[in-house]
């Protein structure tokens, strides 16, 4: 029999739970079971926090709204009410319930609600926003930045949910706004010359909208789902003349005006349909079909005018391009699960994809009038795969596991050029590729509370389409933990080794990832810990041809890409007495690259620093990112909390100081709970 | 039954019954405080389904024994005390009609023993939905020590800032089997629009159809180029500059390539690496994912 003292327990876990998180950067709101109270038919439990945020930041301020991009003023921390009928009979709606993070004005804000009425509809919805801002050296990637801002709607009601016909509706929307800045590459002789490029201003404007109606019907124990979904996206992204934006690259061409329209706007119907069985006791099965047919059409209007130094004076370049883009794709699987006895499960699963992508554009000349040049161009992929597991479990605490997967990749292409001029065509060819891969491994609980789990894959592929792909790989996972009471223990091994040559290169990795985390709960919920420390170990060597001309034109080198990469975790809370609590937490990722000194590249750019070069490429990214953290939370009284947070970013490459930053992030909020 | 007991001389085990959610309140009022909330509390509101889908003993199995021993732990279903499968034959009883869990038989996590109960708190969640065990990604991180680490890098998605969950990639039942890459892996990432890639949900500019598609992407997949969780690299990249990244590929090796004839490395005439211009690849070349206008992506 329960007592008191194990409802208390209950609520402690509970409210521990949350000193568990991995550096929020919000504080957390409780939902205390304890604080329900009854209204009517309902029972209600209600928590919001609102505060003010701050930010301080030092150094690149650019590379810190490109990584955390909190800023200043006042929030909605975090807000939770949760309404739900005491008998399960309400009148509108047996439950009721809201969560929102972030609202106001945090570069990350989302929302979810649920509302449902027993048997007879539940209606889901989730919105997020999300400010996503980029705006890097170009030495990354070159001439590009945004501010941007995401924001996205999911919104699905699903009628009679429960019985065994239910009507599924949804309605998803993603809108993509925000200015932003990109370049082209200018291809013409003249004024444009073929090794320069300029820069554009946009104005993102992006949307995309899904609807759904469906199906779910159970009877003579299958289950059976059809959804028909149709997606619509538009893009009229302005763009405009950004010549003057500051830059790091060379070679930008001076335009007098530019404007360039490029709307695309294109459809996509899925229609999918499932069928899977319902008790699965002694054979099971399930298949789906996903079928999509999608287009979007384009046009492309641009004017550039810049000035020939040759000629002295001013040139206009007009391009108008017009066409569509189209991809058909059909997926489908089937799966039989057979399971003789409770030791026993062996499923096999066939796989079937195969989509055409194929496009016309047409290319207008100077006139605009008449079709100067047409390209069609295809490319299709086809997978078919097979894939045998079985798991045994000889003894209650110990389980074997082994699998054989198959696949077969067909990748064909082709194309077709027209012109005022001469025509040709590129013949449709085909590359297949045949992988095999087979996994073994085991599980064994020696104790209660101890789990142990190891697998092993190794595979071959005969012919990868990229040199970096998989050919001949093997990967091992190993995993640990150990649970008593309130106390974790985890560790984990994965190593990944691939090694893909060809008759005059080779490309290989070696991926090894380690990792060990704690967890440690008091009794009464006053003290927890957090800890865990990782350690992600990358080498790679890949022959690339050097073209820098200084050389030989031609020459197979290597690049090396060398990444040790250490992080560190640790969180504690601390309830120093009922009415005061503490949060303390650390993180650090720090990459120490390849142990070396930063070298100068000899006679490439200093640009980057971080490549040493003798006809090879060293590429290594030192840096270190450290953020330490502390919350203060402060019990006012029955419902109401004082809670003040304080988060230090620092961010420090070891190469390029003037991207290092270092931030301070806080807030001070109350929460209301009632 | 009864008379193959009676042949072996042995007394036929008493028959369990079921009592109702009712009687297990008297004992049990900590689970029952605040089960109104809970999903399954439906089933005992509607008072539909037999005693045997319903309540308490839905789960647990008939309670009369259990009572009648009073409290005998062994005459009742405890769920830490069964198998992975076991676990996992109790709860698709009811929720195998769920079209994401169409895959949970072969998922990793099934595979590896890892059950419903590993993830869910059925009397002890605090979550507004799915009766996780804790927040999602406090889930997720308990295993994935890996994945949880690459999110504290500078440069990921929003997972701790709580802009994005695990399941918007991925889904933990089970996924069907990829349809980029060779279709072996990943295992657990949920597809976009039934069979494209996750990443295309919300990055739906990527998604084309193109007319110039860049075939990696097709065919690759995104983590061809992107460390999808996190990176120290600007924009999730594999590495911190581009053009090694794509010099690995485009270095004209006969064999590699969708024609088989190498994919092309750019030529020393016009990508001199001395200029910065041309270490930037996609200064020029900035629709990389696909292009309507340039077969070289310039636009």
């Amino acid at each position: 029999m329960k007592t008191p003292t194990a409802i208390r327990l209950a609520t402690a876990f509970v409210l521990a739970s949350f000193a568990l998180e991995a550096q929020p950067v919000v504080a957390p709101t409780p939902d205390r079971p304890d604080d329900i109270e009854k209204a009517g038919v309902y029972t209600i439990s209600n928590s919001f926090e609102a505060g003010y945020r701050f930010s301080d930041v030092s150094g690149n301020r650019d590379v810190y709204r490109s990584s955390v991009n909190f800023g200043n003023g006042l929030r909605l921390c975090e807000g939770q009410l949760r309404v739900n009928t005491q008998e399960g009979k309400g009148s509108f709606f047996d439950e009721f319930a809201f969560n929102t993070v972030g609202a106001g004005n945090d570069p990350y804000q989302s929302s979810i609600l649920r509302v449902e009425k027993n048997a007879l509809y539940r209606y889901d919805m989730q919105f997020r926003i999300v400010n996503y801002f980029n705006r890097l050296p170009s030495l990354w990637n070159g001439e590009h930045g945004v501010d941007s801002k995401r924001v996205f709607q999911n919104h699905d009601l699903t009628l009679f949910p429960g019985t065994r016909f239910e009507v599924l509706l949804g309605y998803d929307r993603s809108n993509y706004t925000g200015p932003g800045f990109s370049s082209e590459g200018v291809s013409r002789g003249g004024a444009f010359r073929r090794d320069q490029f300029i820069r554009l201003t946009n104005n993102l404007r992006q949307l995309n909208n899904q609807y759904r109606v469906g199906v779910n019907v159970r009877a003579a124990g299958l289950a059976i789902t059809f959804m028909q979904a149709f997606d619509n996206y538009k893009e009229d992204t302005e763009y405009g003349d950004g010549s003057v934006f500051p830059t790091q690259a060379t070679n930008v061409q001076p335009v007098e005006s530019l404007r360039r329209d490029e709307p695309i706007h294109g459809n996509t119907p899925v229609t999918s349909v499932a069928i899977r069985t319902e008790n699965e006791r002694l054979v099971g099965f399930h298949g789906r079909y996903v079928y999509a047919s999608g287009s979007r059409n384009f046009a492309l209007r641009e004017d550039v005018t810049a000035l020939d130094p040759a000629r002295g004076f001013s040139t206009l370049r007009q391009t108008a391009i017009f066409g569509e883009g189209r991809r058909k794709q059909g997926s489908g699987d089937f799966t039989v699960t057979v399971m003789p006895s409770d030791p026993w499960t062996i499923t096999n699963t066939t796989s079937i994809n195969n989509s055409r992508i194929s496009g016309d554009v047409a290319l207008l000349a100077r006139n605009l009038l008449t079709i100067e040049s047409m390209f069609l161009q295809e490319l299709g992929v086809r997978h078919i795969s097979n894939a045998t597991e079985v798991s045994f479990r000889p003894l209650p605490k110990f389980g074997l596991y082994g699998a054989y997967r198959f696949s077969t990749r067909r990748i064909r292409t082709r194309g077709f050029f027209q012109s005022s001029r001469f025509d040709f065509e590129v013949p449709a060819a085909d590359q297949e590729n045949d992988i095999h891969s087979g996994v073994g491994g085991f599980r064994w609980r020696p104790i209660r509370g101890l789990r142990v789990s190891f697998d092993a894959e190794v595979g071959r592929a005969d012919r990868p389409l990229t040199p970096i792909g998989e050919r001949e790989f093997h990967n091992e996972t190993a995993r640990v933990q150990w649970r008593k009471k309130a106390f974790v223990f985890g560790a984990s091994f994965k190593s990944a080794v691939n090694d893909n040559s060809a008759s005059l290169i080779n490309h290989s990795y070696t991926s090894r990832q380690f990792g060990v985390n704690t967890s440690w709960t008091q009794q009464d919920g006053r003290f927890t810990l957090d800890a865990n420390y990782t350690k992600l170990d990358l080498n790679t060597a890949s022959g690339i041809f050097n073209f820098f001309p200084a050389t030989e034109p031609g020459v197979e080198r290597h690049s090396f890409y060398t990444s040790n990469l250490h992080t560190l975790y640790f969180g504690s809370r601390i309830q120093a007495c009922p009415r005061l609590t503490f949060y303390l937490g650390y993180s650090l990722a720090k990459d120490t690259g390849d142990g070396r000194s930063p070298t100068f590249t000899l006679g490439v750019t200093p640009a980057y620093p971080n490549f040493s070069f003798d006809g090879n490429f060293y590429n290594s990214f030192p840096l270190a990112y450290q953020s330490p953290l502390a919350r203060l939370s402060v019990q006012l009284n029955k419902v109401l909390s004082w809670n003040f947070g304080w988060q230090f970013y620092n961010y420090s490459e070891e190469f390029i100081g003037q991207q290092n930053y270092h931030a301070h992030v806080g807030y001070s909020s109350l929460r209301w709970t009632f | 039954m009864v008379c193959l007991w009676t042949a072996a001389g042995q007394t036929p085990p008493e028959p369990n019954k079921y009592v109702g959610s009712q009687v297990c309140q008297a004992c049990h009022p900590d689970l029952w405080q605040g089960f109104n909330r809970n999903p399954h509390f439906k089933s005992i509101a509607l008072a539909k389904a037999p005693p045997e889908e319903t309540g308490c003993e839905g789960c647990h199995g008939p309670g009369e024994l259990h009572v009648k021993g009073m409290g005998d732990k062994s005459k009742i279903i405890r769920f830490p005390y069964l198998s992975p499968n076991q676990v996992l034959d109790h709860c698709l009883s009811c929720h195998a009609k769920d079209i994401g869990k169409m895959h949970i038989r072969r998922s990793s996590h099934s595979t590896g023993e890892v059950s419903c109960i590993s993830c869910h708190s059925i009397h002890h969640s605090n979550q507004i939905k799915y009766l996780l065990a804790d927040e999602q990604r406090e889930v997720c991180y308990q295993c994935h020590l890996d994945i949880r680490a690459r999110f504290e890098l500078p440069y990921k998605h929003r997972v701790n800032e709580g802009a994005i969950q695990c399941s918007d990639c991925h889904n933990p039942h089970g996924a069907p089997m990829a349809t980029w890459k060779t279709a072996q892996s990943p295992r657990m990432v949920s597809h976009a629009f039934g069979n494209d890639m996750a990443c295309l949900k919300c990055h739906t500019d990527k998604r084309g159809p193109f007319v110039y598609e860049h075939t990696p992407v097709r065919v690759e997949g995104c983590q061809a180029c992107h460390n999808s969780h996190g990176s120290v690299n600007p924009r999730l990249l594999t590495r911190p500059a581009v053009f090694t990244m794509c010099l690995e590929c485009h270095n004209s090796v006969m064999g590699f390539g969708p024609r088989g004839g190498g994919i092309p490395a750019p030529g020393t005439s016009l990508h001199n690496l001395a200029d910065p211009q041309f270490q930037n690849c996609l200064t020029c070349h900035v629709r990389i994912h696909g292009s309507n206008s340039d077969s070289l992506f310039r636009r």
